[in-house]
């Protein structure tokens, strides 16, 4: 089961320079991606930004994909249960990385509560993908030599 | 036992039924009409005609990815 940070839907949906990597996923894996909560304003956030012109026409793709079930699926956990397995992560990981942000952790929270087992990813500059890593989630892209360093 | 109770449960037929009732048709009627519409109703898309779409949007790519904003708004 498949985890997309917003990073990669943001960019399956609206071309950035990371697209043409989500194309090869996609057409590789097949996936059904979920959408939970903490997608929705990072996504707004995108959209608005770079396609200001198209956002609204994206916006409503990705409704539409979300109602048809086979691209994307709503993943529906308690926002509360989220937030505690979050709230540990940063407890323990924040004296080490004090950088991680809160909604990084959110996201990670979110792939372990659901069950999910890969971490799909884009954002190499925060320190999500390798908090993923050590939630056991199998980690995509590969982390860089940047980010493996940060796990020592 | 109608004919769609013998597809269904038995709940499921009885507030199908109701349904029915309730918009003035037949069962029967009503059934025929929620097919029709169903089968009627657009396939949801898969990934097959993804790219193809997006390329027909003809957006240029963003000059920055979702990370970056991130990175750039500070965001904790």
């Amino acid at each position: 089961m498949i985890y997309a940070d917003t990073s990669f839907i943001a960019s399956v949906y609206a071309p950035d320079v990371n697209t043409p990597a989500a194309r090869d996923f996609i057409e590789t894996h097949q996936p059904r991606l979920p959408i939970s909560f903490l997608h929705w304003p990072e996504l707004a956030k995108a959209f608005w930004t770079s396609h200001p012109e198209s956002a609204e026409n994206l916006w409503a793709w990705v409704q539409e994909d979300l109602a048809g079930r086979k691209k994307l699926y709503p993943v529906e956990l308690p926002a509360d249960v989220v937030a505690r397995r979050a709230t540990g992560l940063i407890i323990n990981f924040c004296p080490r990385w004090k950088k991680l942000r809160s909604l990084d952790a959110q996201h990670v929270a979110t792939a372990v509560e659901g069950g999910f087992t890969n971490f799909v990813s884009f954002d190499t500059r925060s320190f999500q993908r390798l908090l993923a890593t050590t939630q056991k989630l199998k980690v995509w892209p590969p982390l860089t030599a940047a980010e493996t360093l940060h796990l020592k | 036992m109608t004919l769609l109770q013998t597809r269904v449960d038995d709940q499921t037929a009885r507030k199908f039924e109701r349904a029915a009732r309730q918009r003035g048709e037949s069962t029967y009627a009503y059934l025929q009409r929620v097919v029709k519409a169903a089968a009627a109703a657009a396939e949801p898309e898969d990934w097959s005609r993804h790219w193809e779409k997006l390329e027909s949007l003809n957006l240029k790519p963003a000059a920055k990815s979702l990370a970056e904003l991130r990175a750039e708004a500070g965001e904790r």
